[in-house]
C-alpha cells in the first residue's frame, strides 16, 4: 500500500492555513533534503523548477520529525489550530 | 472560564500523563482543568500499544479500574532478522492459573466492541449476568481482568497472578481515563490549545489560550514529546535528532479467531513480537507486532539520528558522510549493512522512511500473520529515547511540572520499550505532589521539589538512571546491521542438510560462533551490553 493511500485512512481535518512553514533559503543550502525521505507521510517534495521544497500540510500526522531532523530554523512547526489536524481513532 | 478566576490546577494535554495527574488532583477535591487541543481525549496520541501494569498497579489503581485493555500478553517473541532468514526466541507463559485453553478470557470494560469470548462464556455457564471473576467455575485465566461489571484488573484472585501487561489502543484507554477524571469532578475541555505560559513573580501562573489568560496555582505540561511548553519554560533548549526515535504504525483489522490461530493464542489472550535487524535496513530500531482484540498493531521504530546519518546528500551516492553506510563498490569487508537491500542509491531508504513499514509487512515471516487484514489507520509519532541524559535537570520550574513524554520519561532497554507506564506514574506523582501542596499552602518551589523527590524515589527516575547507558549502547549500529543477520544465517545453516548429505559438524559450529560472534568486536559489544 502506498503511503498516500494510508493517509486517506486517517481522520484528518485539514486547516486551510498551514501549520508548517519552510524557510526556503535554508532549504536551498540543505545538502540532503532529508525531509523528503524522513517524513513518514511522504508529504515533502523538491520542485526543481522553482528550486523549492513543498509540503502538503493537509496529510500531516503531527509527528514532528521534520522539525527535529531538518537544519535548525528551516521548519517552523506548530500544532494545528484547535479542532484541526489528525484525530487518531485507534492511536 | 472567565478571566480572573484561578484554578488550582491546569493540566495541558489529555493523554495518559495529563489524565493521570488530573485524576489525582480532582480526586483530592482540587479545582482541575484539563486542556486538550484535539477534539477527543488523547486525539494526538500514538503508542506502540503495550502497557506494563506492574509498575502502576497500586499507584494508578483507581484510574485503571475497569480500563479497556485489548489482550493480556502471554507470548513474547524476539526475532533477529536477516534479509531472507530470521531466528526467533519465543517465550510463552500462562496468564496465570489453569484452564486457559477452555476458558475464554478477555479484558473488557469497553462495551463499544463486541466481546465474543465473554458472551460465549455467559452462554456456557447459563448465566446472563457477567459473573464476578473469582466466582466463576473453574476460574478464569485473568482473574478480574475480564469483569465487565466494574471489577478491577488490578486485583488478583487468590490462586492466580494478576495480568502483568496488556496490549492497548490509546484512544480507548484515554477515553476511559477522561471519564474517570470527570467522575472525580475534573473538567476536560477539548479544542483548547495552550499556546503559552503566563509568568508572574518568577513563577508560572497560568496558560494562554487564544486571547485569554487562564490562571492556575499549578500548571502541568503533559503536552507530549514535542512539548512546546517545556521549551518555552527553558527546560528543553535543544532537540538533537539523536534524542528521538520515529515510530510508524498501522492498525490492521483481523478477526479474533484469525489472530488467535495465527499467533497460537488462547482465546482473548495476546502476543508481542519484536524484530531487530534487517527490518530497519540495519538502522538502530526495530519492528513490532502486537495483537489487539480484533486488530493488530504493526510498526517500525527507527532512531532519528541514525536515519539522518544514513541519508546521503541529494544527487550523490550514499556513503561519504555516513558512519554506518559502506562506500558503494567498496563495502566494509565484515559489514552486512544493507546487503541485498532494494535501494540502488545506497542507504536503507530509497523513497522514504515509510517504505520500511511496507517492507516489514511483506517479509516471509510477517506476511502470513497479516494476510487478508485490512489497514484501518496509519500513524507516526516521535519517541523521546535519549534516556536519563536528556531529561531536564529538574522536572519543571516553579508553578510548572512536566510529566510523561514532555519530560522525556521513556525507557528503551532493547527488549522493552516503555512509555505508557512512565507517563501514568509521572502524571500521578505530579498530581499527588500538587494535591499535597495546595491544601497545605506550600509554595510552587516546594511542590516542584516534592515532585522531584517522588520521581527519584519511584521507578521512573530509578529505572531511567539504572539504564542511563542504554541509549549509547543501543545506538551501536552493529547490533542491527551485523549481528541479527549473522545470527539468522547461522541458525539457518545449523538446521541445513546439504547436497553431500552433511550437516554442520560440531567443530564448524564452534568455529563459526567464535568467528562471527565471539571475536574481539563481538566481545566488546557483549561487554558494553553487560555494563549497560
Amino acid at each position: 500500500m502506498k503511503v498516500e493511500e494510508k493517509i486517506t485512512l486517517c481522520a484528518i481535518k485539514a486547516n486551510e492555513t498551514s501549520h508548517i512553514e519552510l524557510d526556503q533559503s535554508s532549504c536551498r543550502i540543505c545538502e540532503t533534503r532529508i525531509c523528503v525521505k524522513a517524513c513518514p507521510a511522504g508529504l515533502y517534495a523538491y520542485e526543481p523548477e522553482l528550486d523549492e521544497i513543498k509540503v502538503d500540510h493537509a496529510g500531516c500526522l503531527e509527528c514532528g520529525t521534520c522539525l527535529i531532523i531538518c537544519p535548525p530554523g528551516a521548519v517552523t512547526w506548530q500544532t494545528p489550530a484547535p479542532g484541526f489536524g489528525i484525530r487518531y481513532r485507534y492511536g | 472560564m472567565s478571566e480572573g478566576e484561578e484554578f488550582d490546577v491546569i493540566v495541558v494535554g489529555a493523554g495518559p500523563a495529563g489524565l493521570a495527574c488530573a485524576y489525582e488532583t480532582a480526586a483530592a477535591g482540587l479545582q482541575t482543568l484539563v486542556l486538550e487541543s484535539g477534539d477527543a481525549p488523547g486525539a494526538k496520541n500514538l503508542t506502540g500499544g503495550r502497557l506494563y501494569l506492574e509498575p502502576v498497579r497500586s499507584l494508578c489503581a483507581g484510574l485503571l479500574e475497569g480500563a479497556p485493555f485489548e489482550r493480556p500478553v502471554v507470548s513474547e517473541t524476539i526475532t533477529f532478522a536477516g534479509e531472507s532468514e530470521s531466528v526467533s526466541f519465543r517465550s510463552d507463559f500462562s496468564g496465570g492459573g489453569e484452564g486457559l485453553s477452555d476458558k475464554p478470557a478477555s479484558c473488557a470494560g469497553d462495551t463499544r466492541s463486541d466481546d465474543s469470548a465473554l458472551s460465549a462464556e455467559e452462554q456456557r455457564s447459563g448465566d446472563p449476568a457477567p459473573a464476578v471473576a473469582e466466582n466463576r467455575p473453574g476460574g478464569s485465566a485473568l482473574s478480574a481482568a475480564e469483569d465487565r461489571s466494574g471489577g478491577s484488573v488490578l486485583s488478583a484472585a487468590e490462586d492466580r497472578p494478576p495480568l502483568s501487561s496488556a496490549t492497548v489502543l490509546p484512544s480507548r484507554l484515554n477515553a476511559h481515563f477522561a471519564d474517570k477524571v470527570s467522575e472525580k469532578g475534573g473538567m476536560v475541555l477539548y479544542q483548547q490549545k495552550a499556546e503559552g505560559l503566563v509568568r508572574e513573580g518568577g513563577r508560572i501562573a497560568g496558560v494562554k489560550v487564544g486571547p485569554e489568560e487562564l490562571r492556575a496555582r499549578h500548571v502541568v505540561a503533559a503536552d507530549g514529546v514535542l512539548s512546546f511548553l517545556a521549551e518555552e519554560a527553558g527546560l528543553r533548549t535543544e532537540r538533537p535528532a539523536g534524542a528521538y526515535a520515529l515510530g510508524m504504525k498501522e492498525i490492521i483489522e483481523l478477526d479474533s479467531a484469525a489472530i488467535e490461530e495465527r499467533f497460537n493464542l488462547p482465546p482473548g489472550l495476546g502476543a508481542s513480537r519484536l524484530y531487530a535487524g534487517a527490518v530497519t535496513g540495519g538502522l538502530p530500531g526495530g519492528g513490532f507486532i502486537y495483537t489487539n482484540r480484533e486488530t493488530v498493531s504493526v510498526g517500525i521504530v527507527v532512531h532519528l539520528g541514525a536515519l539522518a546519518g544514513s541519508i546521503p546528500a541529494a544527487g550523490f551516492p550514499a556513503g561519504a558522510s555516513s558512519r554506518s553506510t559502506p562506500q558503494p563498490g567498496n563495502p566494509a569487508p565484515d559489514s552486512f549493512a544493507y546487503s541485498g537491500s532494494s535501494t540502488p542509491t545506497g542507504g536503507p531508504i530509497a523513497e522514504g522512511v515509510h517504505e520500511l513499514l511496507e517492507r516489514f509487512k511483506e517479509r516471509s515471516d510477517t506476511a502470513p500473520l497479516l494476510n487478508g487484514g485490512r489497514t484501518v489507520e496509519y500513524g507516526a509519532h516521535l519517541i523521546p529515547e535519549a534516556g536519563f541524559e536528556h531529561i531536564p535537570s529538574t522536572p519543571g520550574i516553579p508553578g510548572l511540572l512536566l510529566a510523561g513524554d514532555a519530560a522525556g520519561f521513556v525507557l528503551n532497554t532493547g527488549v522493552t520499550l516503555r512509555g505508557l507506564d512512565f507517563a501514568l506514574a509521572s502524571g500521578a506523582l505530579a498530581g499527588k505532589s500538587i494535591a499535597r501542596a495546595v491544601p497545605a499552602g506550600q509554595t510552587p518551589e516546594t511542590c516542584l521539589s516534592h515532585y522531584h523527590d517522588a520521581l527519584k524515589q519511584s521507578f521512573v527516575m530509578q529505572q531511567m538512571k539504572a539504564y542511563r547507558n542504554a541509549p549509547s549502547v543501543l545506538s551501536d549500529p552493529s547490533l542491527y546491521e551485523r549481528y541479527p543477520e549473522k545470527l539468522a544465517k547461522f541458525a539457518r545453516d545449523l538446521f541445513e542438510v546439504n547436497s553431500e548429505g552433511a550437516s554442520m559438524p560440531p567443530k564448524s559450529i564452534f568455529r563459526r560462533l567464535r568467528k562471527d560472534f565471539l571475536n574481539l568486536d563481538g566481545l566488546k559489544t557483549l561487554w558494553r551490553i553487560y555494563r549497560m
